[in-house]
């Protein structure tokens, strides 16, 4: 038998055609058929099948002689395991001269191999220099004892196949390579067309949320637009099937820290993150571009501000969009300064001349005028002893000292604005009445926080339920208790003080405080009745300085 | 092996990550739908042989049965705990997270560091010798189980919301009455947890002395995954480094060496007279730094949360805040 099969393989002319037939072989599968076909030929053998490796497993590539297709299909075997793993790992051949009690058989293979009938095997690597591309099989459904010599004669089929499947390789690597290439670019060619189209599309959004949508439907994922605090100004877009991931997150710069966050379920590679990274700085200059824009209608309508000052927010999340687009957060303690000029008349300095100091000091910062007064939105980063000091150091400047600049308090939340600013008006008017010389005024340090927004009539209602039979006495008899309670109580209930800066005997305050107390029908040392005193007179410096007005309705 | 449960297609997978953590096979379908493939709660039900054979069908990477893990949903890997109890088997981290949140209630105060250090010697903020003493735990809530990517939702009322850098034990069997060795075999694997926490409900309803309830509880609040990790994969549990980052910064590292109690401790305790049911699930507690209000850090809306822990992986989630 072992002489035949010698014989047949000694055979020149049918080594020859074997030959032939590998150099005529188109592509690498033809080839490994050829292979297996040229061992039944020599071997007369039952089976012989081929496997190569990829991606760290042999898989089944040419087969001649098996019965069942589940063996065609599922055969494969990881590199290393196995007999064929360790194979193609050692790169030598293994011989099982019968293959039902071999150890070295993989359970889930060993029942294919069962099924095929299958009791011996000589397999040898499919060698290319050093390189196993794979193995080579021949198989009986009887015990064999394997020779030496149809070991050698296998390893020769082996050889021939390996050079042609080395060159059939080779070719296939350079064409894959052209491939993809040509996909390379005709993917780049696309990204750089839909990119021009969402260039054009941009350009004609009227907002940001639009504009997003545009951006995460060309991204094909989730993109958010967040404030530096993390609140959400607009999203656009949903991640589809996966495990959602932020692949992408910047800052765009000019916008007060707006982040542009985008998230999808894969991760992007070189070319996925340029056209990330253009198509968020398209993103960015249509931001700026619309921003810029609502600025100018901003100037001509002032919309915005109506809705804010008054309280009146007809839609915040509008409202909270538009002030993004102007660089204004609603969440990070965002301040509203009321100014007016202490000089009446053609000598006073323009409120215009104090709003361009105010935006040139303030990035971000938004002025109007409203009754006679300016008012500015400040974003200031910082603590709040840092604004102070930066508008000091802004009332410092030349013919600035004329200004009084009244401060609210920070703003949290939409509905502070309105509160602020009332705040800072009756800060401004209370310091524009005032005799002290500081130009900067806070409500807080006024103690009028809370009151200010207050309606006038509230106000002028408990001024009269507390302080009524002393302003009563004042315009009937022009007696002086108002004021002497208001310097009393600030000098902490300090005859000798409050006897000096009335400019009067320390006697007579005594007599006008017991008169007071009289009138009123309160004692002084009483906390409770201090401090309904001192309420009312903080609501009646609001009266006097807001007049009729008082807060906007 | 590295075990997950995951969706593709809309149909629900066992499997396991391969060697290159790159693609996923299913079980499921690799077994041609063996039942104790059906679930991960069924395969670590299952007992026997099952990770043996698990593992063949790993090694065999059947062609039809193995994805790209960028194709597929990874879901919580056990998302059906049969019970999921909280202990504390770190105790290095209650100390700062209690004076934490001494701090965060002083800072409502007029004084805030005179009102701390007045909390602070009530010693109503000390830990008690009890952590120490044995394994303290709560029951949370096995049905608010959350996964890889997912949402997560806080609650409308909290205003300081925090996660928490844990990992879990998985039981993988039944068990009563235990020996050490015993307790050590009845570990199925290992995986990451994030025990999502409001400090400001928590805090409020912590002077019940009832634990943590609303605080913890909310829908998704134990986050599991990505995957479980088999007992013998990881080999020692308690060297891990452990780690926590929020949009990409690192804010929380540690060490389960510094576990005052071990996995074994907590399997003994909770068997000790009662049974330990394969399928339940043990958190470790937190690890030292390892949650926001220890390091005076708040978390943002749209903030990404990443835990990682050393031979697990990294669990990934983003919040969604209402503050």
């Amino acid at each position: 038998m072992t002489a035949l099969i010698l014989d047949r393989y000694a055979d020149a002319a049918r080594s020859v055609r074997y030959l032939h037939r590998l150099l005529a072989a188109n592509d690498i599968t033809q080839a490994l058929q050829i292979g297996v076909d040229q061992v039944i030929d020599v071997f007369g053998c039952d089976v012989s099948w081929a496997g190569l490796i990829e991606d760290g497993y042999l898989v089944m590539s040419a087969h001649h002689g098996l019965v069942s297709s589940e063996m065609a299909s599922a055969w494969r075997l990881k590199v290393g395991e196995g007999i064929g793993g360790r194979v193609v790992a050692e790169r030598r051949p293994q011989m099982s001269r019968d293959y039902r009690h071999d150890s070295r058989r993989v359970p889930l293979m060993k029942r294919l191999i069962d099924n095929e009938g299958i009791q011996a095997t000589l397999t040898v690597p499919l060698l290319s220099a050093d390189t196993s591309l794979g193995v080579l099989y021949a198989a009986h459904r009887r015990p064999y004892p394997w020779t030496e010599d149809e070991q050698s004669a296998l390893e020769e089929i082996a050889d021939d196949l390996a050079v042609r499947l080395r060159q059939l390789d080779v070719e296939g690597r350079r064409s894959a390579l052209v491939r993809t290439a040509e996909r390379k670019y005709e993917r780049a060619l696309r990204s750089e067309q839909s990119c021009a189209r969402l260039a054009a599309g941009l350009t004609t959004q009227d907002n940001p949320g639009t504009a997003l949508d545009l951006v995460a439907l060309e991204l094909g994922g989730r993109v958010e637009l967040r404030q530096r605090d993390g609140q959400l100004v607009c999203a656009a877009g949903e991640v589809g099937e996966g495990n959602p991931r932020t692949v992408w997150r910047t800052e765009l710069a000019g916008t007060q820290g707006l982040t542009v966050t985008v998230i999808h379920t894969r991760e992007p590679d070189e070319l996925d993150s340029a056209v990330i990274e253009l198509v968020v700085g398209l993103f960015r200059l249509q931001f700026l571009r619309l921003g810029e824009r609502e600025r100018t209608v901003e100037r001509l309508s002032g919309e915005l501000f109506d809705q804010l000052l008054t309280g009146r927010i007809t839609d915040p999340e509008t409202i909270r969009q538009r002030m993004s687009l102007m660089g204004l957060s609603v969440t990070e303690g965002a301040q509203v300064v009321v100014a007016g000029c202490r000089r009446q008349g053609s000598g006073a300095p323009p409120l215009s001349r104090l709003a361009e100091v105010l935006t040139s000091s303030f990035s971000g910062c938004l002025t109007t005028e409203r009754h006679g007064r300016l008012v500015a939105l400040l974003h200031p980063a910082g603590h709040p002893a840092d604004l102070r000091s930066r508008l000091t150091t802004v009332l410092g400047q030349g013919r600035n000292r004329d200004f009084v600049l009244g401060t609210g308090r920070p703003c949290h939340g939409l509905i502070d604005y309105s509160i602020s600013y009332d705040e800072a008006r009756a800060a401004c008017e209370l310091g524009l009445r005032g005799s002290a010389e500081a130009g900067l005024v806070s409500a807080h340090d006024l103690g009028i926080l809370g009151m200010a927004s207050l309606p006038t009539a509230y106000l002028r209602t408990t001024v009269r339920d507390v302080l009524g039979p002393l302003v009563d006495a004042d315009g009937q008899r022009g007696t002086d208790f108002v004021e002497t309670l208001r310097t009393y109580l600030s000098h902490d209930r300090h005859l000798p003080a409050a006897a000096a800066a009335l400019h009067v005997h320390y006697n007579t305050v005594r007599n006008r405080i017991a008169r007071i107390e009289s009138l009123l029908g309160v004692d002084m040392r009483n906390v409770d009745d201090r401090f309904r005193l001192e309420t009312a007179l903080r609501m009646h410096a609001l009266t006097q300085a807001l007049g009729d007005s008082g807060p906007e309705p | 092996m590295k075990l997950i449960s995951f969706t593709v297609a809309g149909t629900t997978h066992t499997g396991a990550l391969d060697g290159t953590g790159a693609r996923a096979v299913s079980f499921t379908q690799a077994s041609g739908g063996d039942p104790r493939f059906t679930s991960m709660l069924d395969l670590v039900r299952a007992g026997g042989d099952v990770l043996e054979d698990a593992q063949a069908l790993l090694d065999s990477h059947a062609a039809d049965a193995v994805y790209d893990v960028d194709a597929i949903r990874l879901l919580a890997p056990l998302p059906n705990p049969v019970r999921l109890r909280d202990c504390s088997l770190f105790i290095e981290h209650l100390q700062p997270a209690f004076r934490g949140m001494a701090r965060s209630l002083a800072a409502r105060a007029e004084d805030p560091e005179a009102e701390y250090e007045r909390l602070v010697a009530s010693g109503k903020f000390d830990t008690p010798a009890v952590f120490s003493e044995q394994v303290v735990y709560y029951i949370a809530d096995h049905t608010a189980i959350s996964g890889p990517g997912d949402l997560i939702v806080a609650p409308a009322e909290t205003r300081q919301f925090d996660y928490e850098l844990e990992f879990a034990a998985v039981i993988g069997r039944t068990v009563r009455d235990v020996s050490r060795e015993e307790a050590s075999g009845a570990i199925f694997g290992y995986t990451v947890l994030n025990d999502w926490s409001c400090r400001d409900l928590q805090m409020t309803v912590m002077s019940s002395q009832l634990g943590p309830s609303r605080g913890k509880d909310f829908d998704g609040s134990n986050t599991l995954g990505p995957c479980i990790v088999t007992a013998d994969e990881l080999g020692s549990p308690y060297a891990l480094r452990m780690s926590a980052r929020v949009n990409g910064e690192t804010w929380s590292e540690g060490s389960s060496q510094s576990m005052h109690h071990s996995f074994e401790d907590a399997v003994r305790h909770f068997a000790d007279g009662r049974t330990l049911y394969a399928g339940e699930v043990l958190g470790s507690g937190t690890v030292l730094s390892g949650s926001p209000v220890e390091i005076g850090r708040r978390l943002k809306d749209g903030d990404e949360i990443e835990l990682e822990v050393q031979g697990i992986g990294v669990l990934r989630n983003r919040v969604q805040l209402p503050y």
